[in-house]
């Protein structure tokens, strides 16, 4: 499965496509938990400069997905590829090689370290000096060090904390916790950013940066997948959407037309069209 | 020296150099002799420090490689005749060797089991001492020869030990700062923000095992040398607890709190000799006040002084974010 082109021919032909694809794709994914079916053949395309939102009730295995996707979460069948490669059997630390970067429902932040060092840490998997180098703070250590320092101190400012570079990472209120998170997976220079419900407790004014740097984010040529359950946020913010019902993808497209969608009104909205048909 | 931060840190330093000449300068046999044995316990604690208080592994076994670098000067300088210096460098690999293996456990089990194994190690390194008298001279122990030149006096061993100490927490201190700092902070604080960032957790733990077997090796020769006699029974699992107490006492993610836990649990028993009746009970004491009192460690104490003297400004609560200055950054991603 290294090279994807050899075994082709056996493969399935949707496999054979996102497989050749400079995407980050979910083919065919299956995941059960003893006996709830928590994704059932479930495929997604991820392109770079696209916000990709992924909406669905509770308990429809969005963030079921996010965790195939990052490798947290093994899956029963289906595969996971990006640039072409094969990732279904690639550790969670090895795909930050591969570009993949995420956030957490609950910031999972180093709560003792300061902004900085957070956001710092996400360039670990570009940091080329050695354990040696290191500990003898060798030239060239110290200067990528302060290229990593420099470059996560104009990610903080852009993100609006630069106020709070030198704090520690649990003394931040919620909403700059988030958006510190987003910093250090920013940090890893990804291709691909998923962020797992990253408006969740957050004020309305922050809804509105978040949407913002979303949007930077993605003019940088990152592919978003966001998994939300503002859908208002979601509509407005996205170039695609897809919709998952009970482990299944029930629709996917334009904002526009998901919104409009008999099945995503019916079964998401349990059948009151009231606050998607307002716009 | 108009910056008051340069400032502060050039009294600190010249406070430290007064410090470590003191004992020197004092003519004192007595006060060198616990003063180079508080230097060869740093030099131990600086590597196990990375390991508890950087990497939250908890390790009582390092006691067990303080023991093999004591004997391997005693063998292999004592019995078959080596220069003591060439010993000191091999207790320093022998050690590394032995710190790597006993990292191996970390990398499946969490917490308490792997303290367990660690104890065991101890236990075993005791057990092999006793038995293995052609080797080690059983019960009776070994003597251990000096070093040669310059370094054979009290006060030339006090100077290496000075010197090996600060080469070391220097080198500790550069680790911390650096990348791998981060890296090892990770591992004990969220191991799912570990695994986010892509880090190896078991290569970075096997790293820093490897490197604190190697500081334990090392002091463990410096400590034969000052000893210049060892038994099995000095290498109890006591001292393995003792070396385990200065860090917790001292504060996770901190090197100077461990040092000042260190220089207080040494000079406790030592000063309350003379009432030798309540020596034990003081010291319990100390760890129960520590304990209950200052959960987190002296670094906790250090920190909040400095939070209350030097008070930094509140942020402003409006948070103003710089697209243009995030979209260049995103552009050119550093290195």
């Amino acid at each position: 499965m290294k090279n994807p082109s050899i075994s082709a021919d056996f493969l399935p032909p949707l496999t054979v496509a996102a497989a050749r694809s400079q995407k980050l794709a979910a083919v065919g994914i299956t995941k059960k938990f003893g006996g709830l079916t928590a994704l059932d053949n479930v495929s997604l395309d991820l392109a770079r400069s696209t916000i990709h939102g992924l909406i669905g009730p509770n308990g429809s295995g969005k963030t079921s997905l996010l965790n195939m996707l990052s490798g947290y979460y093994v899956m029963d069948t289906g595969d996971v590829f990006c640039g072409g490669q094969n990732l279904s059997r690639v550790s969670v630390e090895d795909r930050v090689k591969h570009r993949i970067a995420r956030t957490f429902q609950t910031p999972r932040l180093l709560g003792d370290l300061t902004s900085l060092d957070n956001v710092m840490s996400g360039a670990w998997s570009r940091t080329r000096s050695g354990f040696l180098a290191s500990a003898f703070a060798l030239p060239s250590a110290r200067k990528e060090e302060r290229e990593i320092r420099q470059h996560s101190e104009k990610l903080l400012k852009g993100l609006g904390l630069g106020e709070l570079m030198n704090r520690r990472a649990n003394t931040l209120e919620h909403g700059d916790q988030r958006f510190l998170e987003i910093g250090r997976a920013l940090a890893m220079s990804p291709d691909y950013l998923l962020l797992d419900e990253p408006a969740g407790g957050l004020t309305d004014g922050e809804i509105a940066h978040l949407e913002e740097v979303i949007k930077v984010v993605r003019d940088a040529g990152i592919g978003v997948l966001l998994v939300e359950h503002h859908t208002d946020f979601v509509f407005r913010t996205c170039d695609e959407v897809t919709v998952l019902d009970l482990g299944k993808v029930i629709v996917h497209g334009k904002p526009a037309e998901v919104q409009n969608h008999e099945e995503v009104i019916r079964v998401y909205l349990g059948g009151t069209n009231a606050s998607l048909a307002k716009n | 020296m108009t910056h008051p931060l340069f400032g502060r840190k050039g009294a600190g330093a010249l406070a430290l150099l007064v410090a470590v000449m003191l004992p020197l300068l004092s003519g004192d046999r007595y006060l060198l002799h616990v003063a180079s044995l508080i230097g060869t316990y740093w030099v131990l604690i600086i590597g196990l420090n990375l390991i508890v208080g950087y990497m939250g592994q908890l390790s009582v076994g390092h006691v067990g490689l303080f023991a093999i670098g004591a004997y391997t000067v005693a063998i292999g300088s004592g019995v078959h005749g080596l220069s003591p210096e060439l010993a000191l460098v091999i207790a320093g690999v022998l050690g590394a060797l032995c710190g790597f293996v006993l990292g191996v456990p970390s990398l499946r089990l969490p917490g308490f089991y792997f303290a367990m194994t660690t104890l065991g190690l101890s236990l075993i390194v005791g057990e092999v001492l006793v038995a293995q008298r052609d080797v080690t001279g059983g019960g009776a122990g070994l003597p251990v020869p000096g070093f040669s030149g310059p370094l054979a006096t009290p006060s030339g061993l006090y100077l290496l030990v000075v010197g090996v100490a600060a080469l070391i927490s220097l080198v500790s201190w550069n680790i911390t700062r650096l990348m791998w700092g981060r890296a090892m902070v990770s591992i004990r604080d969220s191991s799912v923000a570990a695994a986010a960032i892509g880090v190896p957790a078991g290569r970075v733990k096997l790293t820093l095992f490897t490197f604190s077997g190697f500081t334990a090796g090392v002091a463990g020769a410096l400590f034969g040398a000052l000893q210049s006699y060892v038994t099995p029974e000095t290498f109890h699992f006591d001292l393995g607890l003792f070396f385990f107490i200065c860090i917790v006492i001292g504060g996770k993610g901190s090197i100077l709190g461990p040092f000042l836990g260190t220089v207080v649990l040494t000079l406790l028993p030592e000063v309350s000799a003379s009432f030798a009746v309540v020596g034990h009970f003081l010291y319990a004491l100390v760890l129960l006040f520590v304990v209950l009192l200052v959960p987190d460690g002296i670094s906790s104490v250090l920190r909040w002084l400095i939070e209350r003297f030097w008070p930094r400004p509140n942020p402003p609560t409006h948070r103003q974010l710089d697209l243009p200055l995030l979209a260049s950054a995103l552009r050119s991603p550093g290195s």
